[in-house]
């Protein structure tokens, strides 16, 4: 019974044309953890290689796949279908596999954004109905979406920037906005009130002096001019005035979404149009996946939700993504995917850009009809 | 499953100062180590409890032998059993701080980032590095476990562990890290080599600990000779 679902499902992922590539099992473990971040670590399996290079056991398909492009491929389009055994430990009191299998479609190179994302998805839950189809539920979310709503809410200096750089982490989000909210910060220093009245050479060579007195040493990635900057940076912040709640308020209010598309962005729009933002241009993009979605298969939108704030996505997700469970299983997804176009510019470190979708089927979460 | 044993299996440690400080609180408590060979044996006995077998080990492998059941007692550092898994407090039952063996675990930065003085300013800097350079803070560490849980609590999020097994407050001036997390006890060696502890760097203040292990194979007489031990050792079980 197995071996023959797997067979559909292979099918069903080739639909849209590709070739089946064998990816490698062993990763450096340094790309894999700059990638995916430090969370990942407790869940992989390490290895050490002859002459002494750290390695891990793949613990999803993207990653691979990611290298096998940037290698072979770098600047084409391409689509790879994969399959085989990943790994992740159990986290302390689940009993969950450490080992299974994955089949996926990885898409990397210049592609139609929403087409691309629709017949993923469609793929995805083409193989997710092979088993039960009425008890299916969907989730989405969209990892470009907070980045974009901060980057053009006329949030007042210097808290844009701030809020900007950890727009990717909603837990850093919250906590970046109750300092910028809060009326009672930390008095700035005096070093750090001086420097703000110099310019960059000045509050450099003033650093540099400091740290000289202090017979501290310098150097370790960040020069006195790294540290003047953001001295006069965290000195414009304590001495700013607060950041309005309303922006607090309506951040999380966003990130509590939890809606069916239509309604959820409608939601959307409206909190951003409160921050002055006009997300017309987001939301028809939406809104265009969702027909085409609809359209090759009709009454599922009422089985899906838009969840603004999901967690537990890997980093490098960016854009539109999603999970296919059944309504009583959500926390193990039959199929997980989703828009990740700065993973290679991130593997190359900014050498190579490529646009990126990709989802993976969990073969044995899907239950036979028989 | 760890075999029956009629014996109740405590493990000590092998050498060093840590075996010292150990054999000097037994004493205190009327408990003298015999040690089986020699002064180079690895087995012990005390003449008052003689269904207590000693195994001389070190504290690495006391505390994996603990979460593994396969010894009952055994004392080592809380930071060494809790970096070796996150089901410590499933596995073990810790039963007293013994007062000995202190050693901070710590956050540690270069003293000349004058401007980061809390994990706040280090997820700042963390994120702006990764921003500017293209890669994450890299955190020299033997403490893997531990730093990821704390720096999760903290919201730090663009770092990167880099694995290593001794010398760890070289690190940053080796350039294979720009930070570390290491134990301390004075801080005279991270102050030597040009680091600071974080205000709130603070991860684990550790020391030696009589430790049991849960999953060990316990008799009721086991349990009684257990019960008897830490009476001697005028310990509240």
């Amino acid at each position: 019974m197995g071996q023959s679902k797997n067979i559909k499902i292979r099918e069903i992922l080739a639909g849209s044309g590709g070739e089946w590539v064998n990816l490698p099992s062993l990763l450096p473990a340094s790309i894999v953890l700059e990638m995916a971040g430090e969370s990942l670590r407790s869940r992989l399996y390490f290895a050490m290689s002859p002459d002494g290079e750290e390695l891990c056991l793949r613990a999803d398909l993207t990653i691979a796949a990611a290298l096998k492009y940037l290698n072979e491929a770098k600047n084409t389009a391409v689509t790879y279908l994969c399959e085989g055994t990943v790994f992740r430990a159990s986290p302390a009191h689940e009993n969950r596999a450490v080992e299974f299998n994955q089949i996926g479609i990885e898409k990397f190179g210049p592609q139609d954004e929403i087409a691309v994302d629709v017949e993923v998805f469609l793929a995805a839950l083409g193989t997710a109905q092979t088993g039960k189809k009425n008890e299916l539920a969907i989730e989405f979310s969209d990892g470009g979406l907070i980045p974009k709503l901060l980057d053009g809410a006329h949030i007042p200096e210097p808290w844009n920037q701030y809020l900007l750089d950890v727009a990717k982490s909603p837990q850093a989000l919250r906590r970046a906005l109750a300092f910028a909210c809060n009326p009672k910060k930390p008095p700035p220093t005096e070093l750090g009130m001086s420097l703000l009245k110099l310019d960059d050479d000045a509050a450099t060579a003033e650093v540099q002096k400091f740290i000289e007195n202090a017979d501290f040493q310098t150097g370790f990635a960040r020069g006195p001019r790294e540290i003047a900057q953001r001295m006069k940076a965290s000195t414009q912040r304590a001495i700013a005035t607060p950041l309005d709640i309303k922006f607090s308020r309506a951040i999380d209010e966003l990130l509590a979404i939890d809606d069916f598309p239509v309604p959820a962005i409608a939601k959307i729009k409206n909190i951003a149009k409160q921050l002055n933002e006009d997300l017309s241009n987001w939301a028809d993009a939406w809104a265009k996946r969702l027909k085409l979605m609809e359209k090759a298969t009709p009454g599922i939108m009422e089985n899906t939700k838009i969840i603004v704030g999901k967690s537990g996505r890997f980093e490098y997700y960016s854009g539109f993504n999603f999970d296919i469970f059944y309504s009583n299983q959500r926390e193990t997804p039959i199929a997980s995917g989703g828009r990740y176009d700065g993973l290679i510019a991130a593997l190359t470190k900014g050498r190579s850009q490529a646009q990126a979708m990709g989802v993976v089927i969990r073969p044995e979460r899907i239950v036979d009809t028989q | 499953m760890p075999k029956t044993n009629k014996k109740l299996i405590f493990g000590i440690p092998s050498k060093g100062r840590l075996k010292e400080q150990c054999e000097e609180w037994l004493s205190a408590r009327g408990l003298e180590l015999h040690q089986v060979g020699g002064s180079r044996g690895y087995k012990a006995k005390f003449s008052n409890f003689p269904n207590i077998e000693i195994r001389l080990l070190s504290a690495s492998e006391i505390t994996k032998s603990l979460l593994l059941g396969e010894i009952h007692l055994g004392i080592s550092g809380e930071d060494i059993i809790r970096e070796q898994s996150d089901r410590t407090d499933d596995l073990i039952k810790f039963i007293a701080k013994l007062g000995f063996g202190n050693a901070d675990v710590v956050v540690a930065v270069p003293n000349g980032w004058i401007d980061v003085a809390n994990m706040a300013d280090l997820s700042e800097v963390a994120s702006e590095l990764r921003k500017s350079r293209s890669h994450r803070l890299r955190v020299a560490t033997k403490f893997t476990r531990l730093s990821a849980e704390f720096f999760q609590k903290h919201g730090v999020i663009d770092y990167r562990l880099v694995q290593s097994d001794g010398a760890t407050e070289g690190a940053p001036a080796n350039g294979v890290a720009e930070i570390i997390v290491d134990i301390t006890t004075s801080g005279s060696t991270l102050f030597a080599n040009n680091l600071k502890i974080l205000d709130d760097g603070l991860i684990l203040a550790s020391q030696a600990n009589l430790m049991l292990a849960k999953s060990a194979n316990w008799t009721d007489t086991l349990e009684k000779d257990c019960a008897e031990f830490i009476t001697q050792c005028s310990l509240n079980c």
